[in-house]
């Protein structure tokens, strides 16, 4: 019945309680948001926790938000609150390594196409040597959608900042991801090698 | 003409490492174009870019299903239960025309703020302007009961509610614990409907009155379009279920064809078009009293008819406003006999023979009014 309606008009139905106008703008906005959330955590069973967090306290808060065109940034604030919060809690310094990762099972072994496992593995880590920052910036563009003038807002940096940030974010994740997918690919080559070495 | 600012590979590979390339301006992607076609590189650069955002997406997509956990799920179905039960007593208007009346109203009220220093207002003006007062005359016990739908409908321009009835001490208790803080009781001391809202116009503080149904059956989310009317320079605005996006929820056959015979009638007798004579949902502003002759012997129509039937004879400025009338809340609609529609044909005979045609003085509302709307574009 709310299909087709304006975010705005969903938000201030849902600010009135109407639960189905509330669940429609989940529809909308998990997997973005899901998506941010793993990327700042590197964590996809953490993520899902703190995507429902974030929703709840969104539900929770609605009432509060008082200029309803801005819905999204506000939700990817409380997201980004959930997570500062979660790194707090951990006392730990953002991913580093493919060490940390693997502690915190992010490198899973799960059923899949192997090239896709890989790939998201890869962007993981490209992901993990980017500073907290730039890491922030870059997720909020790709998967938030957010302008970079949002994005100065939320992270209360100038929007010159901002484009520094989400410039220099991008060119270290290209970096990044081709340097380590150059070393995945001589470890391949390597384990192949062994292999046939060990073969009768 | 030339490039505006990025002349270098070096820059452009800054500046798309930053911005999508849809979100460059038209002066800068034009020149990203022109650059593009010479230079393979940047080319294969921002190829590179927008693979490594869908490349990022891709990756950070759930592999699960991601669902809001069941508890939180059954308090938001709960809380939607009582919005829903809400939402069928009160069908709303068109959210956009609510939208549009609100903001008009709400700009005014501004405009007064900030413009009228409040050393220069006049005594009767309150803070806001123009103040709204909601009165909702109290019938029977079971309107108590279900007085906090309406009162929850209420929009925030509305400055005062007044409650009025014959209420005994237990049901002044009652009401007194839902109240808002700016709603006032009064008790009545005639009898009916009429001196209910006689005696409660007296008590009204606001310089818009508007007169709301207990039973829910006029939905208060619609006060905004009626003030709106009456900003936009007219004396009262009657609430229409038949004309365009007026619709009764709470009527049948004999009551639409009674209700409409009678419209007719009137708008033959007053020759001005009339299209809802029967409903009571009216907004009008509080110094028109002062010129009309309302008495509450001619009880048996409601109030707000004559309210209408006088104003028409003054030649004050009438407007309809489509509204939705609700169904009642406690599922009691009132029908009106035989003797109702004797008693209001005479009323309305009496009202024509004797009304005269009255030039209003122009009061100091009316003198601020067309500054009023000057100054934020309403003429």
């Amino acid at each position: 019945m709310l299909t087709g309606m304006s975010d705005t008009s969903l938000v201030k139905l849902a600010q009135a309680g109407n639960g189905e106008a509330f669940g429609m703008l989940f529809q909308q906005y998990k997997m973005e948001i899901f998506g941010y959330l793993r990327g700042r955590l590197g964590n996809a069973e953490e993520a899902y926790d703190l995507t429902q967090r974030t929703f709840l306290k969104a539900w929770q808060k609605l009432p509060q938000l008082h200029d309803v065109s801005k819905f999204k940034p506000w939700l990817y604030t409380i997201a980004r609150n959930e997570a500062n919060d979660w790194w707090q809690s951990k006392v730990k310094t953002p991913l580093e390594s493919l060490e940390q990762l693997e502690e915190q099972h992010v490198l899973v072994s799960k059923p899949g196409p192997e090239d896709e496992v890989a790939e998201t593995e890869l962007v993981m880590l490209a992901l993990a040597e980017l500073s907290p920052k730039y890491r922030d910036c870059l997720l909020l563009q790709i998967e938030g959608g957010l302008t970079l003038s949002e994005i100065a807002g939320m992270l209360g940096i100038t929007q010159e900042s901002a484009t520094t940030y989400a410039s220099n974010a991008r060119r270290q994740f290209r970096q990044a991801y081709r340097r380590l997918k150059g070393e995945l690919n001589i470890a391949i080559e390597g384990s192949i090698l062994v292999e046939r070495r060990l073969k009768p | 003409m030339k490039d505006p600012m990025y002349t270098s590979c070096s820059d452009w590979e800054e500046k798309l490492a930053a911005v999508h390339l849809d979100d460059l301006l038209p002066a800068e992607r034009r020149a990203f174009n022109r650059h593009a076609a010479s230079c393979a590189a940047c080319a294969a650069i921002l190829a590179d870019y927008l693979d490594i955002d869908a490349l990022i997406r891709r990756s950070l997509t759930p592999k699960r299903p991601l669902e809001l956990p069941q508890d939180f799920v059954f308090e938001i179905e709960q809380k939607t239960g009582e919005e829903q039960l809400v939402k069928q007593i009160f069908a709303n208007q068109s959210i956009d025309l609510l939208q549009e009346a609100t903001l008009i109203v709400e700009e005014a009220q501004k405009q007064w703020e900030e413009h009228i220093p409040t050393t220069r207002r006049p005594l009767e003006f309150s803070s806001r302007y123009p103040s709204v007062s909601a009165v909702i005359p109290i019938q029977n016990d079971d309107e108590i009961q279900n007085l906090h739908y309406v009162l929850r409908s209420i929009p925030p321009i509305v400055t005062e509610v007044i409650l009025v009835g014959s209420f005994q001490n237990e049901a002044i208790a009652i009401l007194s614990r839902h109240l808002p803080t700016n709603a006032r009781i009064i008790v009545q001391t005639g009898k009916g409907k009429s001196n209910a809202l006689i005696e409660s116009f007296d008590a009204c503080t606001g310089n818009i009155i508007v007169t709301l149904e207990a039973n829910g059956s006029t939905n208060p989310a619609e006060i905004p379009l009626f003030v709106s009317k009456l900003i936009a320079g007219n004396h009262l605005a009657k609430g229409s279920r038949f004309i365009k996006g007026g619709v009764s929820n709470d009527t049948n056959l004999l009551r639409s064809l009674s209700s409409y015979g009678l419209s007719k009638f009137v708008s033959k007798l007053f020759k001005t078009p009339l299209s809802d004579l029967c409903y009571g949902y009216t907004a009008f502003w509080k110094h028109c009293l002062n010129y009309l002759e309302i008495d509450c012997d001619s009880s048996g129509i409601e109030l707000e008819t004559l309210l209408y039937l006088r104003m028409l004879n003054h030649t004050l400025k009438v407007v309809e406003v489509p509204s939705v009338e609700c169904p009642s809340i406690d599922g009691q609609s009132e029908w009106p006999t035989f003797q109702y529609f004797w008693k209001m044909l005479k009323v309305l005979v009496k009202a024509r023979m004797t009304g005269r045609i009255r030039d209003i003085h122009q009061s100091v509302y009316m003198e601020i009014l067309p500054n009023l709307k000057r100054s934020h574009g309403l003429t």
